[in-house]
């Protein structure tokens, strides 16, 4: 396992400015864009809220999952789009869920190394634009025809058809499906209740607060700044507000809800489940001389960084390796974190995490500790709601919880705080930041 | 690109002709005719020496024997038409008939050659110059994007007059020909493969020697008329037809005002019955005709002013040592009303990348719809190529929060008329943004020198005043106030021109010049309608002289609440002959706003393409306010023009006498971009030189007794009189800007 990434005191990146779209779920709000087209105006607004000229950006790195086709190095073709001058180099990061954070990652040690100074990064997704593909069957058809020179070749090639070509795979099924040990996300979920043993109500209890956590941070106007209005498609309507978090959300209502992965035996739903949603965030990271230079002053400094492995199937229990590692390499107390940021990809997820903090064979085995490690009190975990209310594009979550961690913090008047996701996979992923 | 002497080096050159015409010889025994620019001209003119040249290399290949002869330019272009400073200058139909015929003649004798012959086009192939590839047998076109053909002559006043009406016909037919020509568009090269007017559309680089190929390989295929242009152009039902249906257009619009549409169409009709030269004798004679009339002068010298706003920036900047301005190549736009989202999307459009700052988010929604509806549309009709239709949409931001001055060049105010708001706007701007930000107000009834008093760049201050709406209106003033630099205001020129608008300087003063003539004309209206006069026959006389709406339909479209504000500033400083006539007030607190309230002077559809209706709104409101003024006898036609038109020349010469406009020329060429004043007429004071300086004064005088200063004649109108100058126009000279014939 390598080590953790720490700058040392005095060369830690900064955060100057940072920026989202509201999240849609999908085929909602921002039907029809594509992930680029979801980034242009929150890069645009993130420099001009900085007053960084465009040509000033040393580099553009951003997370996608789902990169379309027809955006290859999405990062380039947005940046091109947003205006950054084409000699300025872009590239596309993608450690599934915590793309978002890598990309920070990234311009954190180029901003060590002194390979340049201000980095605009952050994560773009529009899960609305995950392809329906065509089948294996279907494409060698289509091959075989457009091989056929002759009029009845052409004939015979056309009457091998099949109705089965037309069943279509479907790109975002297959993204959210580990191919190494076959189960799709929600399973890797299910196995984690059964052996952590954390029931259905439970997970419905903590889904129904994280809506509640996020509509309460809307009313209190908390999220406004947070958020970029765009006008979509044909600029009829403003969206300026995340779609997911329903203020009428119940109990009832949720433990009605099927179990969506495990029909007969479950106890994940769709509505203890993050849904699928379509964003973007951007974020302006600098080195803290720059910033001075400019007479910025920062959001928060970036303490410590992480990534770690864990075997695929349990993917889910990657913050509560990554985050203790994170806090214990940067010699910190786990009690510093005022704030803790743990993306809720799905509700049973958080919970087994929580649980396996709390354990001592957890910490023993896996963490390497002579106990448990500690979990946190609950009322310092996702304290504006969680992903499970606000959604998960994939690509930019990182982003946006270190986004709502700062805010948290300078809210607060200061504090260090913690953002850790769980990484389809088999990872886990982890950063500490201070409020500046 | 085609430096032929560079890059197919068999060739060796044989013959030059004056400095105009290289002739050459390759080893296949082609023959290449390349034309060489006028001395410090971008492009080959077809002036006096460049006429005599072809003419002497038209002898010289009729003795040669060859293979073919391939006609081409440089690599910036082919013939940019005839020298309109020639055309500007002819004052003899004589002259003007025997320079025709010798380019007929001349033409001629190239389609007379013995070998095949060839035009290899590549940027501007304009008038006189498509008029020489089309008497060649073959032409094709490059693929650049600066490659355009075109008869732009009627544009101009006159028509194409070196056999262009009678070879296009039978080219592309006659409905392709005649909307070519009265249009006067220019086609690309792909457009003019489609259209039959090239054979081929070949990359730039290989222009020349795909032509030599295509002579040395005789076509394959023969491009024919389809069988309905055949039949409309070579059939006397078909040409029946389609004279009705031009004629029938001609009748509306500018056109009915100019004798070129119409002569244009009788020349080419002839050319399709007589097939001898006596139709090219009548196009002669109709150009003669034509380029010695008034309307020829007066198009021509507005498309000189064109020429001239284009170049403004560099003339603003000739008096300096350095030159040297960075372009403005990003704004930010504060105030998303109507103007300002305008201006913003405009401004996107063009290139910059635009930020547009409001406090209203429904403004700002309502500011993207209408970019994004303006920019789908220009897609849809192939006016911009998908990618760049979506550059267009992402350079426009929007946001509530007033930031992002390090990004601009231009920081561009559109908000409400307060003084005390705009200055703190513009401190707050200079003290953010770089020292070489640009500070541009579109007030129209601020001074600019107030907004300017205590800004640490004061020199920095300008007004680029547009006109509603931003997208669409051709003229730009830029104001200057007394401390704006040279470079604050070429900057602002510069940015004018490459908003797509010809830009127009103005010093400083109340409703700087174009809502100050117009203002007056607006007032006399609706004075006239007090008198008792119908709003429509108002309105039927102003378009019957040639403005594209009557002065109560504009009215209606600009807003009485708007036009109110102006005449109010004016009233202000000129309370003696501005002073507005209470109806404004009314209209406003009836809520008769116009065309944006469905109700003003007519009634309105619900979209813009209904016509409007009639409403007696303004006479009710006439006579319950008790505004309706006594008058004499009812005014006659004559008498309402000149009410209308006169105070518009007098308020124009005051501006002139005041310095507020530096020349008539410019003047004229803002009345005609800015107020619609027919463009046929030149402008007021062509308009009133031509009619005779001293008549006028001599009517205002009259005038002046019953209606009251405005039609008091200034003392610069008095002194034109005297001069008595004869109003005849005189060559410029700066008059060197080619273009069409």
């Amino acid at each position: 396992m390598s080590r953790s990434f720490i700058p040392e005191k005095g060369k830690r990146p900064v955060l100057v400015a940072g920026i989202r779209t509201a999240f849609q779920k999908s085929g909602t709000g921002f039907q029809g864009l594509s992930a680029a087209d979801l980034g242009v105006a929150v890069m645009q607004e993130v420099l001009a809220r900085a007053e960084i000229r465009a040509s000033e950006v040393d580099e553009v790195i951003l997370g996608c999952c789902g990169q379309s086709s027809k955006e290859a190095n999405v990062a380039r073709v947005l940046s091109l789009r947003a205006g950054i001058p084409s000699e300025t180099p872009a590239y596309t990061v993608h450690r599934n869920c915590a793309s978002g954070l890598q990309s920070i990652e990234d311009a954190a040690r180029r901003i060590l190394t002194g390979e340049g100074e201000i980095y605009l990064v952050g994560g773009t997704e529009s899960m609305s634009d995950y392809p329906l593909i065509f089948n294996d069957g279907f494409k060698s058809f289509l091959g075989a025809l457009a091989r056929s020179k002759t009029l009845t070749a052409r004939l015979r090639q056309l009457l091998r058809f099949r109705l089965g070509y037309l069943k279509p795979r479907i790109a975002l099924l297959e993204g959210l499906t580990d191919p190494t040990c076959g189960l799709v996300m929600g399973l890797t979920a299910e196995k984690l209740a059964g052996e952590f043993a954390i029931s259905r109500k439970q997970q419905d209890l903590f889904a129904l607060a994280s809506h509640q956590k996020a509509i309460d941070a809307w009313s209190a106007g908390l999220m406004d700044d947070e958020i970029l209005t765009l006008w979509p498609g044909n600029a009829k309507k403003a969206v300026n507000r995340d779609n997911g978090p329903r203020d009428g959300q119940n109990l009832d209502a949720l433990s009605k809800l099927r179990p969506f992965f495990d029909r007969r035996e479950g106890s994940v739903t769709v509505g203890n489940a993050c849904p699928v949603t379509d964003g973007s965030a951007a974020l302006l990271l600098m080195s803290e001389e720059a910033a001075e230079a400019r007479g910025l002053k920062p959001m928060g400094r970036m303490l410590c960084s992480t990534t770690v492995g864990l075997e695929p199937s349990r993917m889910g229990l990657g913050p509560a390796i990554a985050a203790p590692k994170a806090i214990q390499d940067a010699g910190l107390d786990a009690k510093d974190m005022e704030v803790w940021e743990i993306n809720e990809a799905f509700s049973a997820q958080v919970l087994a995490c929580m649980e396996a903090m709390d354990s001592a064979e957890f910490g023993r085995k896996r963490l390497g500790l002579s106990g448990a490690f500690g979990a946190p009190d609950m009322d310092r975990v996702n304290p504006r709601g969680g992903a499970v209310a606000l959604g998960h594009p994939v690509g930019a979550t990182g982003s946006r919880l270190v986004l709502s961690l700062l805010r948290q913090l300078q809210a607060k008047g200061g504090g260090m705080g913690i953002a850790t996701l769980c990484v389809g996979g088999g990872q886990g992923a982890a950063q500490i930041w201070e409020a500046a | 690109m085609m430096q032929t002497q560079e890059d197919m080096n068999d060739k060796k050159q044989v013959e030059v002709i004056g400095d105009r015409c290289r002739l050459s010889r390759d080893d296949a025994d082609l023959l290449y005719l390349e034309l060489i620019p006028t001395q410090g001209e971008a492009l080959f003119i077809i002036d006096e020496t460049g006429l005599t040249a072809l003419e002497e290399a038209v002898v010289w290949l009729g003795k040669q024997e060859a293979k073919g002869l391939v006609v081409h330019g440089n690599d910036r272009g082919f013939i940019a038409g005839a020298d309109v400073g020639l055309i500007y200058s002819i004052q003899d139909p004589k002259e003007a008939l025997a320079f025709s015929r010798r380019g007929q003649s001349c033409f001629q004798a190239f389609q007379d050659l013995p070998f095949p012959t060839m035009a290899a086009i590549h940027g501007p192939c304009l008038g006189g110059g498509l008029e020489l590839a089309l008497a060649l047998d073959h032409r094709i076109a490059s693929r650049h994007p600066s490659t355009k053909l075109g008869l732009p002559e009627v544009r101009l006043g006159i028509l194409p007059g070196f056999g262009g009406t009678q070879r296009l016909p039978l080219l592309v037919g006659l409905p392709g020909a005649l909307d070519l020509m009265l249009k006067g568009s220019t086609l690309d090269g792909k457009r003019a493969l489609r259209k039959g007017l090239v054979e081929g559309y070949v990359p730039e680089h290989r222009l020349v020697q795909r032509a030599a190929e295509i002579l040395t390989h005789p076509a394959r295929r023969k491009t024919k008329l389809c069988w309905r242009d055949h039949m409309l152009t070579f059939t006397r039902l078909g040409r029946r037809i389609v004279r009705k249906k031009v004629e029938k257009s001609l009748t509306s619009g500018p056109a009915r005002f100019l004798p070129a549409p119409g002569k244009l169409l009788e020349v080419t009709l002839a050319g399709l019955v007589d097939v001898g030269r006596g139709a090219y004798d009548a196009e002669a004679q109709a150009l003669a005709d034509l380029a010695t009339g008034p309307e020829c002068k007066n198009l021509v010298r507005l498309f000189f002013g064109t020429e001239q706003a284009r170049k403004l920036d560099r003339k603003l900047l000739s008096g300096l040592e350095d030159k040297h301005y960075e372009k403005v190549r990003s704004a930010l736009v504060i105030g998303g009303g109507v103007m300002g989202a305008g201006i913003a999307g405009l401004m996107a459009e063009k290139g910059l990348s635009t930020r547009l700052v409001d406090l209203s988010e429904d403004q700002l929604g309502q500011a993207m719809a209408r970019h994004v509806g303006n920019v789908n549309r220009k897609q849809r009709r192939r006016r911009l190529q998908p990618h760049e239709a979506q550059a267009a949409k992402d350079r426009l931001t929007a946001s509530t929060k007033v930031c992002g001055y390090a990004q601009a060049d231009v920081f561009l105010e559109a908000v409400a008329e307060n003084l005390d708001l705009k200055k703190r706007l513009f401190r707050e701007a200079a003290a953010k943004g770089r020292e070489d930000l640009l500070l541009a107000t579109n007030t129209s009834s601020l001074s600019l020198g107030d907004m300017a008093a205590d800004l640490p760049h004061p020199e920095q201050l300008v007004g680029l005043h547009f006109f509603n709406p931003p997208e669409k209106m051709p003229l730009i003033e830029i104001i200057a106030q007394k401390q704006s630099s040279p470079k604050a205001l070429a900057r602002a020129c510069e940015l004018a021109t490459r908003l797509g608008k010809y830009p127009v300087l103005v010093q400083d003063g109340p409703g700087f010049l174009v809502n100050r003539c117009l203002a007056p004309y607006l007032g006399q209206a609706v004075q006239l309608c007090e008198e008792g006069v119908a709003p429509a026959l108002i309105d039927r006389v102003a378009e019957e002289q040639g403005m594209p709406m009557g002065p109560l339909r504009l009215l209606d479209e600009i807003g009485w609440d708007v036009a109110a504000k102006v005449c109010d500033v004016l009233a202000e400083a000129w309370p003696a002959r501005m002073s507005a006539s209470p109806l404004f007030a009314h209209m406003v607190e009836a809520g008769l706003l116009g065309r944006k309230s469905g109700k003003g002077v007519y009634v309105y559809g619900t979209k813009s393409k209904d016509r409007p209706g009639h409403a007696s709104a303004l006479q009710h409101l006439i006579q319950d306010k008790g505004l309706a003024r006594a008058s004499a006898h009812a005014p006659s036609k004559l008498e309402i023009r000149e009410r209308l038109f006169l105070p518009i020349l007098t308020e124009a010469v005051r501006c002139l006498e005041e310095g507020v406009v530096s020349s008539e020329d410019e003047l004229d060429f803002a009345m005609v971009m800015g107020i619609g004043y027919p463009p046929h007429l030149g402008g007021p004071i062509r308009a009133a030189r031509s009619d005779g300086v001293e008549t006028i004064v001599a009517r205002l005088s009259e005038l002046v007794e019953a209606h009251g200063p405005l039609f008091e004649a200034p003392r610069m109108l008095i002194e034109m009189s005297q001069e008595q100058t004869s109003a005849r126009p005189q060559k410029k000279e700066e008059s060197h800007v080619q273009d069409p014939r």
